[in-house]
Formats: C-alpha cells, sequence, structure tokens
C-alpha cells in the first residue's frame, strides 16, 4: 500500500506569458513535450503525488492559465500557498525585468510567513537567443533570497529538479506547512520552533 | 434509440434520465450498490496514476464528454473558454452539461466517484468551461478522463472507460 502523504502543499507558478510556465507544469513528470502547448490552453492546476526524502507529499500546483496577461490574478490565487516558482525566459529580457513586479505581488498578496520562492531560468537550451546569463539570475535570486535553477522544459533539464528542491525546502522550514495527522511512521517536529523563516539562502543547484 | 445526442453506450432504461436533472446524481448512487475500484486507475496512455484502489466509488450517470485527446477539445471550443472563463459563475447547471454542442463526443454512463481533489494521486484540472471543469492526466494532459460539475463541487467523476484499471 502506498504510503499516506505527510502533507498537501499548495504551489504557485507565476510568471509574463511564453515563458513556459504551463510546460514546466507538464513537464515535471512526463517525457513528451509538446512545443504546440498554446498559450496555456487551459490547465488550471494540477495534483500531483511525489516523494521527497521517502515521505510522499500531495502537491497542488497552479498555473495562472493565462490570466496573468490581463492582470488579473487574484489574492486568492495567492493564499495559502507555501511555494512560488517565478519563471523567466532567458531569451527575453522584458520577462527578467518583469520579475521584481511579480515578486511584489508575491509579497502583498502571500500570507504564509517564510513561503519559499523559486527562481526558473526557463529555455536554456536555447543558446543561440540567450540575452539573460546565468550571472544575472543569481544576482536577482541573492537579493531577493529564492533558491535558483537554470532549467529546459523543452530538454527536461532540471525540472524535477527544480520542484523538488522547492518541496524540500518547504519541508525544511518549520510552521510552513501543517503534518497530514493521519500519516503514520513520521515525527517532524510541528512546533513553531523557528522563528524567523531560516530561510534566506539562495541555492543553485546546476 | 431516439436520444438527439450521438449515443454510443446505451443506458439502462431505469437510468435513462437528462443529465442536467439535479436530482440524477443523488438518485443514481443510491440506487446503485456501491463498489469500489479494486485496483489502481491508470492513464490508457502513458499510465500516469491517477486513483490508487479502493479510493473511489463507482456510480452511474449519464453525461455528455467530448472525446479524448484534450487539447483538440479545447481547441474545438477555444472561443466558448475564453467566453465562459468571465460568466462562468453564472451559468447554471442547466447549461453545464449542454455547452458543447458541436465539440464531438460521446454520452457515457459509468464513473467513478472522488468528493476530495486531494484524494487523487495525480489529476490535471481544466480551466472551467461553462460550469463544468474537466479532468485529464496530469502527465501527458490527455482527457478529458472526466469531470468536475461546478454545482456539486465535492464531485469528481472520472469516465469508467477513459482509465485503466491496473
Amino acid at each position: 500500500m502506498a504510503d499516506t502523504p505527510i502533507t498537501t502543499l499548495k504551489l504557485l507558478i507565476i510568471g509574463e506569458s511564453g515563458v513556459g510556465k504551463s510546460s514546466l507544469l507538464l513537464r515535471f513528470t512526463d517525457d513528451t513535450f509538446d512545443p504546440e502547448v498554446a498559450a496555456t490552453i487551459g490547465v488550471d492546476f494540477k495534483v500531483k503525488t511525489m516523494t521527497v526524502n521517502g515521505n510522499p507529499v500531495k502537491l497542488a500546483i497552479w498555473d495562472t492559465a493565462g490570466q496573468e496577461r490581463f492582470r488579473t490574478l487574484t489574492p486568492s490565487y495567492y493564499r495559502g500557498a507555501q511555494g512560488v516558482i517565478l519563471v523567466y525566459d532567458v531569451t527575453s529580457r522584458s520577462s527578467f525585468q518583469k520579475l521584481e513586479m511579480w515578486l511584489g505581488e508575491v509579497d502583498a498578496y502571500a500570507n504564509r510567513p517564510g513561503m519559499v520562492k523559486m527562481l526558473v531560468a526557463n529555455k536554456i537550451d536555447n543558446k543561440k537567443d540567450r540575452v539573460i546569463t546565468r550571472d544575472d539570475g543569481l544576482k536577482f535570486a541573492r537579493k531577493h533570497s529564492t533558491l535558483f535553477i537554470e532549467c529546459s522544459a523543452r530538454t527536461a533539464d532540471n525540472v524535477p529538479t527544480a520542484f523538488e528542491e522547492l518541496v524540500e525546502k518547504i519541508i525544511q522550514t518549520p510552521g510552513l506547512w501543517e503534518q497530514n495527522l493521519a500519516a503514520k511512521g513520521v515525527n517532524l517536529d510541528d512546533q513553531t520552533v523557528a522563528v524567523e523563516a531560516p530561510c534566506g539562502g539562495y541555492c543553485s543547484v546546476l | 434509440m431516439s436520444e438527439s445526442s450521438p449515443e454510443i453506450l446505451t443506458p439502462p432504461p431505469a437510468l435513462a434520465a437528462i443529465s442536467t436533472d439535479e436530482t440524477i446524481a443523488k438518485d443514481t448512487a443510491a440506487s446503485v450498490e456501491p463498489k469500489k475500484n479494486g485496483k489502481s486507475l491508470v492513464c490508457t496512455r502513458c499510465g500516469s496514476k491517477v486513483l490508487l484502489a479502493e479510493s473511489a466509488t463507482h456510480i452511474r450517470k449519464k453525461v455528455f464528454l467530448p472525446l479524448m485527446t484534450f487539447k483538440a477539445a479545447v481547441a474545438a471550443v477555444k472561443s466558448v473558454v475564453e467566453e465562459s472563463d468571465r460568466v462562468s459563475d453564472v451559468l447554471d447547471n442547466s447549461d453545464a452539461l449542454h455547452v458543447l454542442p458541436d465539440v464531438p463526443g460521446e454520452v457515457l454512463h459509468d464513473f467513478w466517484l472522488v468528493s476530495d481533489m486531494y484524494t487523487f494521486e495525480n489529476v490535471g484540472v481544466s480551466h472551467t468551461v461553462g460550469g463544468l471543469k474537466y479532468l485529464t492526466c496530469a502527465d501527458c494532459e490527455i482527457g478529458p478522463i472526466g469531470f468536475q460539475d461546478l454545482q456539486q463541487k465535492e464531485e469528481f467523476l472520472v469516465a469508467w472507460n477513459r482509465v485503466e484499471e491496473k
């Protein structure tokens, strides 16, 4: 029998249109990347089960479903999220410049102290058109205390890693998630031991 | 057969009610022996695990679903999607199952019922189309493998013949 998940987590994927958010969501466990995934054809969210350090965790991963084009992401979209994936396209300078705006929105609406943020540089397989360097990304991540990873949804490079890193970081952040009481055999300290979100480090998993 | 919609499966006479009747779900559920799925339910194309064994209950309900390959279905109703996203909360249940009249589909009768989205191992949930959210394989996005009627938020229905018991 499969184990009961130790927790359920809400994750968000945000960023400008066309940076590959939906592809990331698909790519997570799948090997049939479809370049035709036209401007977010409609998956609102996915429920995914993954194993982190031997513990099953259930994720609800929300895509913006193209609503970012209308600037209508509502506060409820952010509410309750434990993790956010900020995506930009390394071949699009404007998608990188808009990150500040997206972070501002996260900070304004996210209501979970210690929420974990991960910056994802997508489309790194496109070396020819690349305009945002790895260093640019790292600096931004350092400045805003986010995790950082470069990936390509097209070649599947690092996409599963990105989700795993994010979920591990959330699990390591006390008080950010609730243990599923039905889960057995796990005894993580559920108290609010930690004070200030211990997060803070950027990290590169490349 | 005198049904107006293209029938592929034949409904048993007792259950040949109109799917938009709001009471049908409860009546149907109550009139049939609840049966759980003995094995896991997986995607017929990529094998992604949708539901663990014993996590869903069989129910009978008459519902029109667009044919599989979600992307094609969505493309066919793209304008409907865009419109209905904004008005979905004012659509009532009678619109819900008939909003896609021109999409090729079939009427289905057997479903696996799940009442909490976190019961799913892996599933994709679509944008709202006329009061419905369609379910897809989370990994290869084939679908609709089922739907959620927003009038009945506690009911996720997975089409019996669109997943494989394994």
